[in-house]
């Protein structure tokens, strides 16, 4: 209640203007200065009331509080209306304080004598020179013209009231035995009373004069710092953005591609943070995953933040993982005089074949969701970048199978802390991780940022947090790729060189490729044999991979016929009885998973299917 | 391919490399037999074999039973994948692979 009426009341945070609000900060205490004035001035009238105080005239008596309290209540009443933000507040209030200044010199010519100053003093606070000198010129006109008001006005109490000098004594006065000489009094007044009090108030004056000045230089120098702070933290917030922008865009980040579902989000503990993630393709077969953490906070760590990331994509892309982080320790170690380092974790994913190498330089071990099971990936391929150069790193290579997911994270996930100062810790990480239940990459890392803030309870986050999940769904899809040839028996080295070529990029195991060169060679002397004879003809091949699944067609435009209806050779035949050829279409059916046969708009199709595991 | 000959008396090595398949195989045919003359042992070395399809099988064939009537014929540092073949067609069962 009191804190509701006398502080929230006036609440001054809102104002950005330094100047501004000490003016609305002044005004604040003037009012409850005018305040506290109406109070005294009852007090005193309590005074009189009880005779402690004596007057020969109520009359006078009322003449002078009722303007007092009625000037030091209204002024009041108006300035906490207007919570003290009117601009003319300060006039207003000045105004108030000098009338009462009057009102009490009137009366109390020599008692409140050092009421004089109460005006001024509280002008300095506006922090305005011309404003202080003309208060204290209206200050000594009250003070001058006191003198011819005063003999009318003056309180019988005030002993003080007259000069000592005047010749008749005051009681004489008071009680009209003898009339008051004025003119000799206004002379004597002026010499031994005003004079005096002039001087003296002079130099009041001017101290007031070169406080207000020193009042006005703090206040432009708060201003100054205000400013620049404003600047630094406009800047500071920009820096912010730019770096969230750096990181790569989470809405659709590769449309062309599904074979995976990836979901990473970064929330830095100060303006500025030295976490980063990344992803980005290598070329259309092979996606890079990185999670990387500077050392430090704020800008120095935003700034090498910014130029690990860009150091990290352009080695990855060009070198294989190992030297590429060789290469990124070099060059972050030349010229890091703070002494920064970086943590990182690495990793660069075949999407044909699930093949994934990776480094580990001193980050914190990624979660693995391999068929059901979830570990950690403990290995590590050397330091952190950073601290010395020319380190050899050592990657590691795993398979990954469609299903099976990949977290990253940095130490803010697990070293986020709960009230009572435990670490979330890697074992609630992986509990976590084991029982959730969303499909969907984004789910995982929304509902652990969700987890992390119910387990924090409130208390401040105090490190960057990032997370990248990685969802390996099927393998990536190719195109087909299909060429037509000569079908003639020395056409078929073209053949090879085609299947060859396709299947090596298509990062086929070597033993499946001899396996398919096979066949296809035998179903192709075959189309050269049998669909045309030995007379020439064209024949299409046609490779496609779909996730596991590898198949070759070859489709001539001879007559129909059916390699596969042949019987099978008998194979346990001695060499005698063996006849020579007849083979072929035996071992076709032997290498491959799967062989059909088709008549197609007038073209005979075979298939050849073979599946990788 | 490239088929080295290395003559020791009445033994024939032929050191064969690449690949031996529908176009290259009837090369290796006609060399067996135009060197075969006179031979009491034949040996294949596959060391260097990279690939073998059924035209290359054929000549295997032929060179065996051509062998079997003027003495013998192996094999040898045959690797697994072209192994696995001989083993599918049965033809491990009728050449003397070592």
């Amino acid at each position: 209640m009191f804190k509701k009426i006398f502080v929230d009341h006036w609440d001054y945070q809102d104002i950005k203007d330094p100047a501004y609000k000490s003016e609305v900060r002044t005004n604040k205490s003037i009012c409850y200065l005018l305040f506290s004035m109406a109070l005294i001035a009852l007090v005193a009238m309590i005074f009189f009331a009880t005779r402690i105080w004596k007057t020969n005239s109520i009359l006078k008596l009322l003449s002078c509080f009722i303007p007092i309290v009625a000037a030091s209540l209204g002024g009041g009443i108006y300035c906490y209306i207007v919570k003290g933000r009117q601009r003319q507040a300060k006039y207003i209030l000045m105004a108030v304080l000098l009338i009462v200044t009057f009102y009490v010199n009137i009366c109390f010519t020599f008692s409140t004598v050092l009421f004089l100053v109460v005006p001024i003093i509280c002008s300095v606070r506006y922090g305005n020179r011309r404003g202080t000198i003309l208060v204290g010129l209206i200050t000594c006109l009250i003070i001058f013209l006191s003198i011819f008001i005063a003999p009318f006005s003056a309180i019988a109490t005030d002993l003080n009231v007259l000069p000592r000098t005047v010749t008749a004594t005051v009681k004489e006065i008071l009680e009209g035995a003898k009339p008051l000489d004025y003119l000799s009094y206004v002379k004597e007044s002026f010499i031994s009373t005003f004079l005096p009090q002039i001087l003296v108030f002079i130099v009041i004056w001017f101290l007031c004069i070169l406080s207000v000045s020193a009042h006005k230089h703090t206040i432009d120098e708060t201003i100054k710092v205000i400013n620049s702070q404003t600047r630094i933290e406009g800047e500071l917030s920009l820096a912010n953005e730019i770096q969230l922008n750096m990181l790569p865009k989470m809405l659709s980040p590769f449309p062309n591609i599904d074979s995976f579902d990836l979901y990473a989000k970064m929330k830095p503990a100060k303006e500025v943070g030295g976490d980063l993630y990344d992803f980005f393709l290598v070329d259309d077969q092979h996606v890079a995953l990185v999670i990387a953490d500077v050392s430090g906070k704020g800008v120095p760590a935003a700034l090498f933040m910014a130029i690990t990331k860009t150091l990290i994509k352009n080695q990855v892309i060009d070198n294989h993982i190992d030297y590429a982080c060789e290469k990124i320790n070099n060059i972050l170690c030349d010229g890091n005089s703070l002494g920064l380092f970086v943590t990182a974790w690495i990793g660069v994913l075949d999407l044909n074949t699930g093949k994934l190498d990776y480094c580990n330089c001193g980050h914190n071990p990624p979660i693995l969701k391999k068929g059901g099971k979830i570990d950690f990936l403990r290995d590590k391929s050397g330091i952190a970048f950073g601290y010395t150069d020319k380190r050899k790193y050592i990657a590691k290579t795993l398979t990954l199978e469609p299903g099976d997911k990949l977290f990253l994270y940095t130490d803010g996930v697990t070293e986020n802390m709960s009230p009572n100062n435990s670490l979330y810790g890697e074992n609630r990480l992986k509990d976590f991780l084991s029982q959730h239940k969303g499909t969907s990459s984004q789910s995982v890392v929304e509902d652990l940022f969700t987890e992390l803030d119910k387990f924090a309870g409130g208390k401040e986050q105090f490190d960057d947090i990032s997370m990248l999940c990685f969802s390996f769904d099927s393998y990536s899809y190719k195109k087909s790729s299909s060429k037509e040839f000569e079908a003639t028996n020395d056409g078929f080295k073209k053949v090879s060189e085609f299947v060859e070529d396709k299947l090596t990029e298509l990062n086929i195991p070597l033993k499946v490729i001899n396996q398919m060169n096979i066949a296809v060679e035998e179903m192709f002397t075959n189309i050269v044999k049998y669909a045309y004879e030995n007379k020439g003809g064209k024949a299409i091949v046609k490779i496609s991979f779909d996730s596991k699944k590898l198949s070759v067609e070859l489709i001539d435009n001879g007559p129909e016929f059916d390699p596969l209806a042949k019987e099978d050779p008998d194979i346990d035949l001695g060499v005698e009885d063996r006849p020579i050829g007849g083979l072929g279409i035996f071992m076709v059916k032997k290498l491959m998973d799967e062989v059909t046969y088709a008549r197609v708009d007038s073209t005979n199709v075979v298939t050849l299917v073979k599946y990788i595991h | 391919m490239i088929v080295e000959k290395k003559l020791e008396g009445n033994h024939l090595i032929l050191l064969i490399s690449g690949r031996v398949d529908t176009v290259t195989s009837p090369e290796l045919e006609k060399i067996i037999q135009e060197s075969s003359a006179g031979i009491a042992h034949l040996t294949l070395d596959f060391a260097k074999l990279e690939y073998i399809s059924s035209a290359g099988l054929r000549v295997v064939l032929m060179a065996q039973k051509l062998m079997s009537h003027q003495g013998d014929m192996n094999l040898i540092n045959v690797n697994p994948d072209i192994k696995d073949i001989f083993d599918m067609t049965g033809f491990s069962e009728i050449l003397n692979i070592e």
